[in-house]
């Protein structure tokens, strides 16, 4: 992984001493450059316009008030996905729109049950991936319980490391890799739905 | 050589679980050269893994390429920056 991912509520974070010149170039020139990519995470979690918008600004605020937890070069990207994903379950999840809420110990227990492993049996054709159009793949993404819908996002989309996913998620890399695998064959359980239901 | 069929996949390899994992670690730029040599090497003579490899990438090209991209709204950044540095 490229750079260490400092978090804000650990004791083993290295307190540092910025000036407000260096705060202030630190928030301008590593954090406001994702806020694009900040905005589509956040929208592709709450579905709301006004939601993402409160949640990027609540994590770029959080962001300086801890800037002294930060290591100025190393992922500032990591860091504040890990700071939007956290406000966005202490303060947002509550009262987003998302239609299904899933329980995290419900959805820890699923992944970890015994249940039959069923990606093997989702017999999806190369070519009629292909043929999917947008709506139907955010359809299927949207559909998946956040937990599920976070990893395929961090993962496929942003390309993040399982490691930076790890810090990111706050989960051993173990967990990272078995709720990816679980998100994928769901993920494909539902393009393989909308896929028959199109007659494919 | 024939195509896999519902429900058959499984019978067409004898070690897939294993391929399953090997294949998601490379598609996530995760996996040993030990295990890249292994599944390369495996899906030139196995066609159920060949085309779960393939069907798996393309998902991620389809995530990739197909979801739509959001507008930032135009006022978003100087609406942070002045609530943080008021």
């Amino acid at each position: 992984m490229q750079g260490g991912i400092q978090v804000m509520d650990t004791e083993k974070v290295t307190r540092n001493k910025y000036s407000e010149v260096q705060r202030v170039n630190i928030f301008d020139n590593e954090f406001m450059p994702h806020v694009d990519t900040m905005y589509n995470f956040a929208y592709r979690l709450t579905f709301d316009e006004d939601d993402s918008k409160d949640l990027v600004q609540d994590t770029y605020m959080k962001a300086y008030r801890f800037i002294n937890s930060f290591q100025q070069g190393t992922n500032a990207k990591a860091w504040l996905y890990r700071i939007l994903k956290n406000s966005f379950i202490n303060n947002f999840r509550k009262k987003s729109k998302e239609p299904a809420k899933v329980d995290y110990q419900e959805v820890e227990n699923f992944y970890n049950s015994d249940s039959v492993d069923t990606s093997a049996t989702v017999d999806l054709r190369v070519e009629t991936v292909k043929d999917m159009i947008g709506d139907e793949v955010s359809n299927a993404l949207n559909s998946l319980a956040v937990d599920f819908r976070t990893v395929i996002i961090l993962c496929d989309l942003e390309g993040f490391t399982y490691e930076e996913m790890a810090k990111i998620l706050d989960i051993p890399i173990g967990t990272v890799r078995s709720r990816l695998h679980r998100a994928r064959n769901l993920l494909k359980q539902k393009l393989k739905s909308y896929a028959s239901s199109m007659g494919y | 050589m024939k195509s896999v069929g519902k429900g058959d996949a499984k019978k067409g390899c004898k070690e897939f679980e294993k391929c399953l994992e090997i294949l998601h670690l490379m598609l996530d730029s995760e996996a040993s050269k030990d295990q890249e040599e292994y599944l390369n090497e495996h899906v030139e003579g196995c066609m159920t893994c060949f085309e779960h490899y393939e069907v798996e990438k393309q998902i991620r090209i389809l995530l990739q390429t197909r979801l739509e991209h959001k507008q930032v709204p135009s006022d978003l950044a100087s609406s942070i920056r002045s609530k943080v540095f008021e």
